[in-house]
């Protein structure tokens, strides 16, 4: 049985694993061995894109990276011909794994990268739907319900609510149309979980939905996803007509006489309306704006019934549960933080993409284990966690575990999954006038403090990373931030200062640097540095010159170079990144 | 039955309906809990967030929540005052004000010392409704008359026209009201009598407005003064030609027809004490003694013979003791007193008469159009030069020895420091010196008045009060503050007689608190784009008499604007300010909460104001994104037909009509009196005026 798999989720589709794909298709005719070509999903090693895996009786499977189409004859030649694979291609065999994978504990991602995404068929042979048929065979819904409370599953978008305590509310709403939503408006800078678990998993969501349905009674069933997953979205589609036409959704599930369908419902790209009641907001025609809870979607949601409301990756978690049973979820993670959790390793790591590690893990087990550490040479600094809800975690606490009662008193949150790695090069101002840039410009507008304080803080943020600081800014939004998370309705406002003041909590001095100094001590804010040549250690390569665009270099071959000046020089840092002799230095 | 939930608020426990707000609670126990986007036809929208109130949590914590949409539950335990909500109310009043580009009065208002409600009063003048315009100056400032001669009119350098093209000549405006107005006879204080009693201690500007106010709120006042006749400074320093007596015994009248008493010659320190004013029975005392003492120049000569000080040089003339100058005048100072004095020497006879000043012309604090008028009246003015000597022959002058100065560094009033060029002299003849270089308080004068405690200048005040430190005694004016203007005068003046007022009243001195606004220079400047469709329009300008024509004569300079140019000039004013002052929530909430509104300044929007249609204008720089238009317009009236667009920061107000049959339902609404505008809790939405009816009357109480 020889197969080879091409990842095509949107990651392997920007790095042209499509143009692999085809190249597959070409040569394998020409091999004269019978070798299935499948689709799968992410493995989440974004950094190696596009990947293939080959899979034979000789060798087992062999996940390879960095695959172009030119290299697809000679890769089939050696990996089922003559049975060596190429060293330089290779990112795993089973069995000696590098730790990016090792360190792991996939659960929700068991399956991505590994099932094809668009076959029902396959899903099931990776024992999908085993878990909907347990439940339907063992449980009754209120018995499920209670698997999942036991289960101290809690929601994976951000929020960290009890699933099981959503659901017994819900379920307890005398209204008997009630509504179950999966909510897909991932939209947090940098952050794809969702997006992956759709794309390489999509019957596991389906299916997630379709027990959190049956245990609070549910008959309407609804993927708001955003618009811009295309691929997501047609994964989604797919899949809810292969379930439809298997009997797994529809007027009668899998023979039980109960009957749940859903709909795939596509968000225009409004941030805030991943926020529950600017989600339904934003189904029934309005404006995507949040109101005031309660009352609570799960009591009075669309258009006026009980709503639930889960993430991908939680409905993901309760189809491993109704398959693996409770006791199996609940062997991971730490008491108050069962399982898994799936992040978005981006930074200044060596390996970055979809990890997934059991509650508990340390940050430092993900930053050098599973990232593998430093990609620059630089020392890290720190982790920014939970997107632009979250905040800075510093490397002096990377012994921190990721759980949601640990990073809190961290002054960061669990968040959605985004987590960011940041080396010595990154200015912590100005990481924080990016999230609050993003939190800024996708408020709704709707509250005061939001609206208009955000723009004033981001103002601030803004002045002192262009070298204008004043000498009351850090008191200012010290008092300012305070009031925005108190007076707003939703979580973008309330969670909007949560970056500065992780920031000004741990790296207090760099925003001093900024105002008193006029300094930024990471280099990076460009109103605040110049570049300089040593020209001690200025070997005349002229490879800064030829990089730079402003021509603020001479260009004169072999002659040491003795300046960079300051009027062209654009600050773009192109002659720091070529110099390979250390001799710009940025000040 | 409807179950009743008892919840404890503000201490005392109460009992609600089950759908009952915190916010319907605070309103049935009149508790007053602001908010701007609440429409109690509406369900709550909970977005301004001024309605905070704090609710304790299981842990004994004080919790903020939304008053208008937090419902009660049983056991609940709310307050709605404590410093943390007034701190989160001005925080929030602030964050609206930084992006609410708008002035709430028009800027020459705002600029006025005292908060004259100057497009009111033009625009009565362009009626031709003379009466009416001094009434509202009056409402403010009872000198309308004097101040129509005599104001430096700093309002002209704000005046929002003189963006456009020039500024309205606004002083010529209010003395042509002042000139054709119909004196009134029958003034009448319409507050009851208070049985107090106040003496006004000095009967220039200070005293006098203080007087007008004190009798208008039913205080019985008596103002003294040193002089035969009251006015001060207006009657004995500011000569005829700028001010003529009549015109300020117009002003004056009104002050007897209220009831003021005058009694003059009674100097303090000489004829009165603080102590036995108060033991005749007055409850109260203001001093407002003025700042009448020229400084010496201190160089050797200056006790001769022909040396005169500036003011006394004036006063004596005004009293008809100096009559005629001969010879060679040399004046010594760059202020309006030394210009007077120098302008009224030519006016006696003098074959010539110098100014001399130590620093350029640009620096002298005189005001430049009187210095100009001196010029072309023939004085001649020397700059860079500093007295050394007064030269005398038989202890009379006969010459003033000079020294030449250039500027050197800037020194601590921001100007260039004359420093001397040494051996750079020259002597010029003269036979009168008149030393004109600045005046101070007599602190003397209350050298036998030991409660009142003095600082090196005059009297120690309380800033906001004007009380010093004697019980019941209170200062203002140049006493206090030095030489001044008399509007600053005239401003000092009305809040003292607020804060002794108070004081009488209530045992607690201290005025109303200054009104606070918005204004549009605070967020960003001013700029021509932001008025279009106003023509350019040239500034009528100032008529006066020809210099030699008025050089040999004590009649007036300036003649006034003729009743046609002055009705043209007044139809230029913009009447900028807002239509909306006295109902805007948002005002009253800046003004409650005494906020900063440029303390949280930023990038602000600036809107074109425009008509969202036909009949409703919005103005999108007044507009706080409470959505009640839009709710209303939706919910209410069934319309629909306008609604947000953009999001967050640049959330914008829509007309959003595509189809024929909304816009029925919209003119149709309109004719009902248009909800959407009547719901906007501040100026963003209106019906523009039509040109019949009568501006709207906005009083500003004098808190500016």
């Amino acid at each position: 049985m020889r197969s080879a798999a091409v990842g095509l989720g949107s990651c392997g589709l920007a790095a042209g694993a499509d143009a692999v794909r085809a190249a597959l298709e070409a040569a394998l005719p020409g091999l004269e061995l019978q070798v299935d070509l499948r689709t799968a999903g992410c493995v989440g090693l974004c950094s190696r894109e596009p990947t293939v895996e080959l899979t034979s009786p000789e060798l087992g499977s062999i996940l390879y990276g960095d695959v172009t189409p030119e290299q697809i004859p000679r890769l089939l030649q050696e990996h089922f011909v003559r049975g060596t694979p190429p060293v330089n291609l290779v990112i795993r065999r089973e069995q000696e794994a590098p730790t990016f994978l090792a360190a792991q504990l996939r659960l929700v991602l068991r399956r991505c990268g590994r099932v094809d995404p668009t076959s029902l068929a396959d899903y099931e042979a990776h024992r999908g739907y085993g878990g909907l048929r347990q439940a339907f065979e063992r449980h009754t819904p209120q018995g499920f319900l209670d698997e999942i409370t036991r289960s101290g599953l809690r929601g994976r978008g951000g929020g960290g609510f009890p699933t099981g305590r959503k659901w017994a509310t819900a379920r307890a709403q005398a209204d008997p149309h009630k509504v179950l939503i999966c909510n897909a408006d991932e939209g947090d800078p940098g952050a794809f979980m969702d997006r992956n678990i759709i794309e390489g998993d999509p019957f596991a969501v389906i299916e997630g939905m379709t027990l959190a349905a049956w245990a609070i009674g549910a008959s309407e069933g609804i993927v708001y996803v955003r618009d811009e997953y295309p691929l997501a979205v047609r994964r989604l589609n797919e899949a809810v007509a292969q379930a439809r036409a298997a009997g797994y959704l529809g007027d009668d599930v899998i023979g039980s006489g109960w009957a749940f369908d859903v709909a795939i419902r596509r968000g225009a790209g409004a941030f805030v309306c991943g926020e529950e009641t600017a989600l339904i907001a934003s189904l029934e025609g309005r404006r995507g704006l949040p109101v005031r809870r309660p009352p609570y979607p799960v009591v009075r949601g669309l258009d006026g019934h009980p709503t639930c409301i889960n993430n991908v990756e939680t409905l993901a978690n309760v189809a491993w549960i109704a398959d693996h049973g409770v006791d199996a979820f609940v062997a991971f993670g730490t008491a108050g933080s069962r399982g898994t959790k799936v992040f978005s390793l981006a930074g200044d790591v060596r390996n970055t993409g979809m990890v997934e590690v059991p509650m508990g893990a340390t940050l430092r087990q993900l930053v050098e284990d599973i990232g593998g550490g430093s990609a620059s040479g630089r020392p890290i600094k720190a982790v920014q966690i939970g997107g632009p809800a979250g905040g800075c975690i510093p490397a002096a606490l990377f012994d921190v575990p990721v759980d949601y009662e640990s990073l809190g008193e961290a002054g960061a949150l669990m968040g959605s999954g985004g987590l960011i790695v940041l080396d010595a090069g990154a200015c912590m101002v100005d990481i924080a006038r990016y999230f609050l840039a993003f939190t800024q410009a996708e408020s709704c507008g709707k509250c005061t403090f939001c609206r208009v304080g955000t723009k004033r803080m981001l103002e601030i943020l803004e002045r002192i990373c262009g070298g204008r600081g004043r000498p009351g800014d850090l008191d200012l939004l010290e008092r300012l931030a305070p009031q925005v998370t108190a007076h707003s309705l939703c979580g973008l406002g309330r969670a909007a200062p949560n970056p500065v003041l992780t920031t000004l909590r741990w790296f207090r001095d760099e925003y001093e640097a900024h105002i008193e100094r006029r300094c930024c001590p990471a280099g990076r804010c460009k109103e605040l540095i110049t570049f300089n040549i040593d020209p001690l250690r200025c070997e005349g390569c002229t490879m800064c010159a030829d990089q730079c665009v402003a021509e603020a270099i001479r260009n004169e071959g072999g002659v040491i170079h003795l300046e960079i000046m300051d009027d062209p020089c654009t600050k773009c840092g192109g002659c720091f990144s070529v110099c390979k002799f250390g001799a710009v230095a940025v000040r | 039955m409807i179950e009743a939930i008892g919840i404890t608020f503000d201490g005392h426990e109460v009992h609600a309906g089950p759908e009952a707000t915190l916010l319907d609670v605070a309103r049935s126990r009149n508790v007053h809990v602001p908010t701007l986007c609440h429409d109690p036809r509406l369900p709550p929208e909970a977005s301004c967030w001024l309605c905070v109130v704090e609710v304790r949590a299981p842990d004994g914590s004080w919790r903020r929540e939304p008053a208008c949409d937090t419902r009660v539950t049983q056991g609940m335990v709310v307050r709605s005052s404590s410093p943390e909500i007034t701190e989160a109310r001005r925080w929030a009043i602030e964050l609206l004000l930084s992006d609410h580009y708008a002035d709430c009065v028009a800027p020459c208002a705002n600029r006025c010392p005292a908060g004259v409600d100057i497009p009111r009063y033009v625009k009565a003048v362009a009626d031709g409704r003379y009466n009416d315009a001094v009434e509202v100056i009056r409402e403010t400032n009872p000198l309308p008359s004097v101040c129509g001669r005599v104001c430096p009119h700093t309002c002209e350098l704000s005046c929002d026209r003189g963006v456009v093209d020039e500024p309205i000549a606004i002083n010529q405006l209010k003395r042509i009201a002042t000139d054709l107005a119909t004196p009134v006879t029958d003034r009448a204080v319409e507050a009851e009598p208070s049985g107090h009693s106040v003496a006004v201690v000095g009967g220039g500007p200070a005293g006098l407005s203080a007087a007008w106010f004190l009798a208008n709120a039913g205080h019985a006042v008596t103002v003294f003064d040193a002089r035969r006749e009251p006015g001060g400074m207006l009657r004995y320093g500011i000569p005829d030609y700028r001010l003529p007596r009549a015109v300020l015994d117009q002003d004056l009248d009104a002050l007897r027809q209220v009831g003021v008493e005058f009694v003059g010659e009674r100097r303090l320190g000489r004829d009165l004490s603080v102590g036995g004013l108060l033991q005749e029975g007055h409850h109260a005392v203001f001093l407002a003694l003025g700042a009448w003492r020229g400084r010496s120049l201190g160089v050797p000569g200056e006790d001769a013979d022909g040396v005169f000080g500036g003011v006394p040089f004036l006063v004596q003339v005004a009293e008809g003791e100096l009559t005629a100058v001969t010879g060679s005048v040399a004046v010594v100072g760059g202020g309006n007193t030394a210009v007077d004095a120098a302008r009224t020497a030519v006016r006696l006879g003098a074959d010539e008469v110098r100014l001399l000043y130590r620093r350029e012309r640009d620096q002298m604090p005189a005001f430049g159009h009187e210095v100009d008028a001196a010029v072309d009246e023939g004085v001649l003015l020397e700059c860079l030069v500093s007295p050394l000597e007064v030269m005398t022959k038989s202890g009379r002058v006969v010459g003033t020895r000079l020294q030449r100065m250039a500027l050197g560094p800037k020194d601590a009033s921001g100007r260039p420091r004359p420093v001397p060029i040494p051996g750079a002299e020259r002597m010029v003849p003269t036979d009168l010196l008149i030393t004109a270089i600045g005046e101070v308080p007599d602190r003397d004068a209350l050298a036998d008045e030991p409660g009142v405690e003095t600082n090196r200048w005059g009297p120690e005040v309380d800033d906001a009060t004007a009380a010093t430190s004697a019980d019941g005694v209170f200062a203002g004016g140049d006493f206090v503050t030095g030489p001044s203007t008399a509007i600053e005068a005239i401003a000092a003046g009305r809040r003292a007689a607020d804060s002794i007022d108070a004081w009488l009243r209530t045992g607690v001195a201290g005025g109303r608190p200054p009104l606070v606004v918005s204004r549009r220079a605070n967020l960003a400047e001013v700029t021509p784009d932001l008025f279009p469709g106003v023509a350019h329009e040239a500034r009528a300008p100032t008529p006066e008499r020809p210099a030699q024509a008025r050089a040999h004569d004590f009649e007036e300079v300036e003649t006034g604007l003729p009743e046609p140019e002055a009705h043209d000039e007044a139809v230029r004013c913009l009447q900028c300010g807002c239509s909306s002052f006295d109902s805007c929530t948002l005002r009253h909430l800046m003004d409650e909460y005494q906020v900063d509104p440029a303390r949280l300044a930023g990038y602000a929007h600036r809107y074109e104001v425009r008509d969202l249609r036909d009949g409703i204008r919005l103005d999108m720089n007044k507009c706080i994104r409470c959505n009640r238009c839009v709710r209303v317009c939706d919910q209410l009236a069934g319309v629909a037909a306008i609604d947000f667009v953009q999001r967050g920061f640049d959330t914008q107000l829509l007309f959003a009509v595509v189809d024929d049959e909304t816009l029925a339902r919209c003119d149709a609404c309109l004719k009902r009196g248009a909800p959407c505008v009547g719901t906007c809790p501040t100026g963003a939405l209106t019906l523009p005026a039509r040109p019949s009816d009568e501006p709207e009357i906005v009083t500003l109480g004098g808190r500016l």
